[in-house]
């Protein structure tokens, strides 16, 4: 299980990378509850292996052909039950898939939100830069938007190091804004 | 902490780049690979990204590509990292904290030797001690 949200979020984004999306959207706002979604044009699936995807014990084909274990879906919706919070799996083969949970943050389970920017540094810096990927953040009514050719244009790539701590930077500075 | 615009990050980019330029050469043949599944993301992998990004911006050795990958069947010694560099051998560093991040960053890259405890796979059994 993951220590905190940011964790879930991640996992939930490096899902859409791996159903080969050309476009990814998440939005993360922050209330009286954390919600997230996390929306792709990728490979998506059937209702039946929608269901699937829910089991521990099942991983799609192809990834790791000798498992038997797919722990991210049931993670985050495992967190989502103990909670009282949504957990919400939409996905249509051929369109994309559409997850989307929410947590109340008063609730004496809800994890840690964790490192935020080093979470949204990890997801815009995966190594497959032709897909877009666009994060809006909302906290209590104020808001950023950030889109990854918009940063890929601006730093020149991800790749480096010192590329990935002016990433780190530029979200800080939008983070200490809301 | 003033909102920094894109335009701020691209002139932040230049300067930095110059910096860079200026000193040695150190770190543009080195890549550093994280492991980034959920079982990397389980066991900490973030902040394992988190204390080699700082460690590497703390030495002013800014050319080192860093990336992440997916599971590669180690879960069990989550999070790793891969560190391919010249005059080294190919490495796996295996139960990679954030401590154990900072010394990768100062043993294993800057001074080119081993930390011995935590080669998960790769170099021969003679090789470390």
């Amino acid at each position: 299980m993951h220590y905190c949200l940011t964790d879930f979020l991640l996992e939930l984004v490096h899902n859409a990378y791996e159903a080969k999306a050309k476009k990814i959207e998440v939005t993360i706002t922050e209330k009286a509850a954390f919600t997230v979604s996390v929306a792709d044009d990728g490979v998506g699936m059937t209702p039946a292996q929608a269901q699937q995807a829910l089991d521990p014990f099942y991983t799609a084909a192809g990834k790791h052909d000798k498992r038997r274990v797919g722990l991210g879906l049931p993670f985050v919706k495992q967190i989502a039950d103990i909670t009282a919070g949504t957990f919400v799996l939409d996905s249509q083969l051929g369109q994309g898939t559409t997850v989307s949970f929410s947590v109340p943050l008063e609730h004496i389970d809800c994890p840690p939100l964790g490192n935020l920017v080093d979470g949204l540094v990890a997801m815009l810096a995966y190594p497959l830069p032709e897909t877009e990927l666009i994060i809006k953040r909302e906290k209590h009514g104020a808001q950023y938007v950030l889109q990854r050719t918009e940063l890929i244009e601006a730093l020149g790539g991800f790749e480096t190091a010192m590329e990935m701590q002016l990433l780190r930077e530029f979200i800080q500075s939008q983070e200490a804004s809301l | 902490m003033t909102k920094m615009t894109l335009e701020d990050l691209r002139k932040l980019r230049d300067t930095k780049k110059q910096e860079l330029s200026r000193r040695d050469t150190t770190g543009k043949d080195i890549q550093v690979i994280i492991g980034m599944a959920t079982c990397g993301i389980a066991a900490g992998a973030r902040d394992t990204l988190k204390a080699l990004l700082d460690e590497l911006d703390a030495k002013k050795v800014g050319n080192v590509v860093v990336k992440q990958t997916g599971c590669m069947g180690l879960c069990s010694v989550e999070p790793t990292v891969e560190v391919h560099m010249p005059d080294m051998p190919n490495t796996i560093y295996g139960n990679v904290d954030a401590k154990v991040a900072k010394e990768i960053v100062d043993k294993h890259i800057l001074n080119k030797t081993l930390v011995n405890e935590h080669v998960f796979d790769k170099p021969a059994a003679d090789v470390v001690k």
